[in-house]
This record gives C-alpha cells, sequence and structure tokens, in this order.
C-alpha cells in the first residue's frame, strides 16, 4: 500500500514540476495570468503535498533508522528536501492564489510570481531527483 | 433608493473593507509567504540551539517534530495573511525583500537541518 503511494507522490511531483515549468514560461507572456494553468499548478500540488505528509510517519519509522547506519548523507538529503518543498509549498499556494484571480498583475508582481516559480521549479527538480535517489537505494 | 455609490458609510467600513479586499493582493499573498518560511527558518534555529532527545529516541516515538514544525510555520503565514496590513506598504515598496527572503530562509533553513539534522 505505502509503496503505491510514494510511487504516486512520486508521479505527482513530476506533474507539478511539468505544470510548474508551464507556469514560469507563461506568467511573462500575459499580462492577466492564464488560469487554467494556475488551476492546474495548484492542482498538482494538492496530491504531491497530501501523498507526502501521508506516507512520511512510515517513511521516519521504516525507512529513515535504517538510512542513518547505512547511508546518513542519504537521509539528512531527504530532510533537507523535506524543508525546502514547505518552503516551495507556501511561495506557490501565492503565486497560485494570485494568479487565480484574473488581475492584471503589475509588472513588478508580474517579476516577483516569475522569480519564485523559478525557485519552486529548483526546488521541484531537486526533490525529484532526492526521492528517485532514495527509491533507488531502498530498491522500492 | 440609495443606490450602491450613494449609501452612507460608517467611519468604520473603510478600513474594513481594506482589510478585506486585501486578503487576495499580491502584497499580503507574499508577506504571508515570507513570513511561513522566515518563522520556519527561526523555529529550526531554535530546535538546534535547544536540541532535544537523541535521535533514536525521537524515532522511537509516534511524535513528528518535522510535522509541529511545519504548523507553527503555517499558523505565523496564516496571522501574517490575516493581520499583515499594516505591512502593505513596505511590501510594496520593497518587493524584493519578498523574493530574497522566501529564497534564502527556504535554503538556509535546509542547509542548517544538513548540518544539524536535530529532526
Amino acid at each position: 500500500m505505502t509503496r503505491t503511494l510514494v510511487l504516486l507522490h512520486g508521479m505527482a511531483a513530476a506533474l507539478a514540476l511539468a505544470s510548474a515549468i508551464h507556469m514560469y514560461f507563461m506568467l511573462p507572456k500575459r499580462r492577466i495570468p492564464p488560469r487554467g494553468v494556475a488551476l492546474g499548478f495548484l492542482l498538482t500540488m494538492v496530491p504531491l503535498y497530501v501523498l507526502g505528509w501521508w506516507t512520511y510517519p512510515e517513511f521516519r519509522t521504516e525507512i529513515r533508522f535504517d538510512l542513518l547506519t547505512s547511508a546518513p548523507w542519504l537521509a539528512n538529503i531527504f530532510d533537507v528536501k523535506e524543508f525546502l518543498s514547505w518552503g516551495a509549498l507556501m511561495a506557490g499556494l501565492a503565486v497560485g492564489v494570485l494568479s487565480m484571480q484574473r488581475k492584471r498583475l503589475d509588472e513588478v508582481w508580474r517579476r516577483v510570481s516569475v522569480s519564485l516559480m523559478g525557485f519552486i521549479i529548483f526546488v521541484l527538480a531537486f526533490n525529484t531527483v532526492v526521492g528517485i535517489l532514495l527509491a533507488n537505494h531502498k530498491m522500492l | 433608493m440609495a443606490t450602491v455609490a450613494e449609501r452612507p458609510t460608517s467611519p468604520q467600513q473603510p478600513a474594513r473593507r481594506k482589510w478585506m479586499t486585501g486578503l487576495l493582493s499580491p502584497e499580503r499573498l507574499f508577506f504571508a509567504a515570507l513570513v511561513g518560511s522566515l518563522v520556519s527558518f527561526v523555529v529550526h534555529l531554535q530546535g538546534v540551539l535547544n536540541p532535544g532527545p537523541p535521535q533514536s529516541t525521537v524515532l522511537a516515538t509516534k511524535t513528528i517534530p518535522f510535522f509541529n514544525h511545519m504548523l507553527v510555520s503555517f499558523y505565523a503565514a496564516v496571522l501574517a495573511w490575516v493581520g499583515g496590513a499594516r505591512f502593505d506598504d513596505f511590501v510594496r515598496k520593497h518587493p524584493q525583500v519578498i523574493v530574497w527572503g522566501i529564497i534564502v530562509s527556504t535554503i538556509a533553513t535546509g542547509v542548517q537541518q544538513w548540518f544539524f539534522p536535530n529532526y
């Protein structure tokens, strides 16, 4: 069961990364952010974080304990991933909710949104790589 | 019959309207994200300065400090979102604080966890 949820979590990460990149390239082009793209981005973030939250307790008790002795660097980098994703979630919610309103954005807020989306893409890409490393290590 | 524009307003109404409409403004949304990530950094720093029991002990319990950490910063972000009207002007004047504040504090929290894995 958990293995399936983790697999779905990985798939949701790939989807969220794709929708974040889409959003990143759409934001500078349109004065009014496209609502469909923003909605797609928010909807891919929801299963990603819900599945992560759901499977984390089992990761701590079943996997992390072994990792701390067999591959402590991987346990540490996985924790770094968790903190980065938490920061990216708050920035992502702000950009997503702002873009959903179909309001004409000032140039300055458009630039802030694009910069934060760039950061979110970096975090999602980093987290996807770390997740794949962990999955390979544990032969999920 | 009075139209919407002619309807008499009490002195309290403009402030209330500003508070309500400001909730979905870019200033307030980005300010909430900034406060959430800054508080996340501070909570982690507090954990580094006051380490709890060894990791093996923490792992054996059902309590997950990481979830508590996230909830504290989430509550802080909600408070900043609802009550941060007085910072709207500051955020409007210094949007670079938002971008760099969120990026630096989030990465700094991750770096802290790498060097001081206290969860």
